[in-house]
């Protein structure tokens, strides 16, 4: 408990300093509230359209949650096929990079034209972005399995599954955790850049459109608090996979034994 | 092949271990020729030291015996307990009869890194080699629970690797090397990395498991010590490439005070001697 606290706590004070120092920035310069609300006024502005952040945030969560399982699935599947072959490797794998390199929000228009309105497009928008750093990580990973381990497994006659599932797997499993806590926070990127081209307006409009809608009608405070809880849905989605990562890593591995 | 041993692990007569007939093996890798002209000799159940330079194919002539590398020429034959005089109908092509036996497991590495895997425990470690063979979760546990007592390594066998110190992990590799109960134990340079005392330590271990087991040992090492005391014959290999000199018998008591005997001061010393030949001699001593 100790030990949480002394990790938590420095970066919760520096947080709470800043939105002081931004509630009394705000006091005393006194800008216009459409071009920087306080603190206070933007947590005004959350409670009273709570009821709109709320299912707006669940909408996102859900996208990016889903974006992140379909590319972590995809991911570690890519990665484990590519890893067996060097052919495959070598024809791929370039592609795979290129791949990254094309900006998301120039292909999100065709996901919308492809999967139409709504939750398919922004969930296909997160997965997008989130796959390369898990395919990337864990290729890695996989690839660097201790060749006295390869070795081992080779004087026990291993066949090729039992070396992935037994070895070369949790072997990577560090790097394997790497490549999903950076797909976290993209997963969230993806899912909003999606919202923006192909969301929709309602009820549960996500995070995206709640953006877009209170840029229009020049509500800045509600535009920092859709962005806020964006940051939450990252953050939550990156807190969870950096706690299964310590879990599955806790009892072995130098990042989580050495502290 | 005449090999007692087929069929699952557990089925490998306790006692009784393999013979290794080397005969001029010779070793190219990349274009390098390693080792040229390498004969040895091990009696089913025998302990075999060997010893020389960095570099100078020990290790490689280790891998070609294991079944790892395929020699370039020469032959490799194994035999049986009570098989010694049926050579002939023993023999096989040296890189066949090797894999062959390799896949019986009946033959186990011990490496001085240990190779343990960082993500299991102790147990599922020394589990490893019967996991690998398709033996049950709770056959391979208990057997794994049993090699670990013999050692005395009950108390940790829920401790990860990251948890032991150096000489442990030796024993737990040791443990994971023996769980096979193999015919022919390959051990290259098992406690090169450890300090004295602990090496001492787990030679006298060592030496006490070969007993208990029957298995034959082949040892790599740098000490000429640890050979001597341990090994029933020393093999000095010099050059390169590395050539197998004539093997030193080494008949002493093997009691605990047998360090300090006359008799061992001085076949160290004839292990020395060979170790510092120089290069033309080598190759008129060489076997």
């Amino acid at each position: 408990m100790k030990k949480i606290l002394r990790v938590a706590l420095p970066p919760i004070f520096t947080a709470i300093a800043l939105l002081v120092a931004w509630e009394i920035a705000v006091v005393v310069f006194k800008p216009a509230a459409y071009l920087l609300p306080s603190p206070i006024a933007i947590l005004r502005a959350a409670n009273i359209d709570s009821h709109q952040l709320i299912n707006a945030t669940l909408s996102t969560a859900m996208s990016a949650g889903l974006g992140f399982v379909i590319a972590a699935v995809v991911g570690m599947v890519c990665a484990s096929v590519l890893s067996q072959s060097q052919f495959l490797q070598r024809g791929l794998y370039p592609l795979a990079s290129l791949f990254q390199m094309v900006p998301l929000v120039a292909i999100a228009p065709l996901l919308v034209i492809w999967l139409g309105y709504g939750l398919s497009a922004t969930v296909a928008s997160a997965a997008i972005v989130a796959v390369f750093p898990v395919l990337a990580n864990t290729l890695d990973g996989l690839r660097s399995t201790d060749p006295a381990l390869r070795e081992l497994f080779r004087i026990y006659n291993a066949n090729r599954f039992t070396r992935w599932w037994k070895l070369e797997l949790p072997s990577a499993t560090p790097s394997i955790v790497t490549g999903l806590r950076i797909a976290a926070g993209l997963a969230v990127i993806g899912t909003v850049v999606g919202e923006f081209v192909s969301g929709y307006a309602g009820e549960d409009a996500p995070l995206g459109m709640v953006v877009l809608a209170a840029m229009r009608s020049a509500r800045t405070d509600l535009v920092f608090a859709a962005v806020a809880l964006s940051a939450a849905v990252g953050f939550v989605l990156f807190g969870a996979v950096s706690f299964l990562g310590w879990l599955s890593l806790r009892k072995w591995h130098a990042s989580t034994l050495s502290r | 092949m005449r090999n007692a041993s087929h069929g699952t692990v557990r089925n490998v007569n306790l006692h009784g271990g393999l013979g290794v007939h080397v005969r001029g093996v010779s070793h190219i890798f990349d274009g390098l020729q390693v080792i040229q002209q390498a004969d040895l000799q091990v009696e089913p159940g025998g302990f075999l030291a060997i010893v020389g330079d960095s570099g100078g194919g020990k290790t490689t002539l280790l891998r070609l015996i294991g079944g790892l590398l395929a020699p370039t020429r020469g032959e490799i034959v194994f035999t049986a307990s009570g098989e010694m005089n049926a050579g002939e109908s023993a023999r096989g092509t040296s890189s066949q009869s090797t894999q062959a036996v390799a896949q019986t497991s009946s033959i186990s590495f011990c490496f001085q890194e240990g190779r343990l895997l960082p993500w299991r425990n102790v147990l599922d470690n020394v589990a490893l080699p019967l996991e690998l063979n398709g033996v049950l979760a709770h056959e391979r546990r208990a057997a794994a629970r049993e090699m670990l007592a013999k050692m005395q390594l009950s108390d940790s066998e829920n401790k990860m690797p990251a948890q032991l110190s150096g000489g442990m992990r030796m024993r737990v590799a040791m443990a994971r090397a023996l769980v096979t109960r193999p015919k022919l134990l390959l051990l290259d340079e098992p406690f090169g990395a450890l300090d004295e005392v602990t090496r001492l330590a787990l030679d006298e271990e060592l030496r006490q498991l070969w007993l208990d087991t029957g298995t034959t040992a082949i040892l790599v090492t740098h000490s000429i010590q640890e050979a001597v005391s341990l090994a029933q014959q020393v093999v000095v290999m010099r050059g390169k490439p590395g050539r197998t000199m004539q093997s030193i018998a080494i008949d002493l008591p093997k009691d605990a005070a047998h360090r300090t005997n006359m008799q061992f001061v001085s076949l160290c010393e004839r292990v020395y001697q060979q170790m510092t030949l120089q290069s033309k001699e080598v190759a008129r001593v060489a076997q």
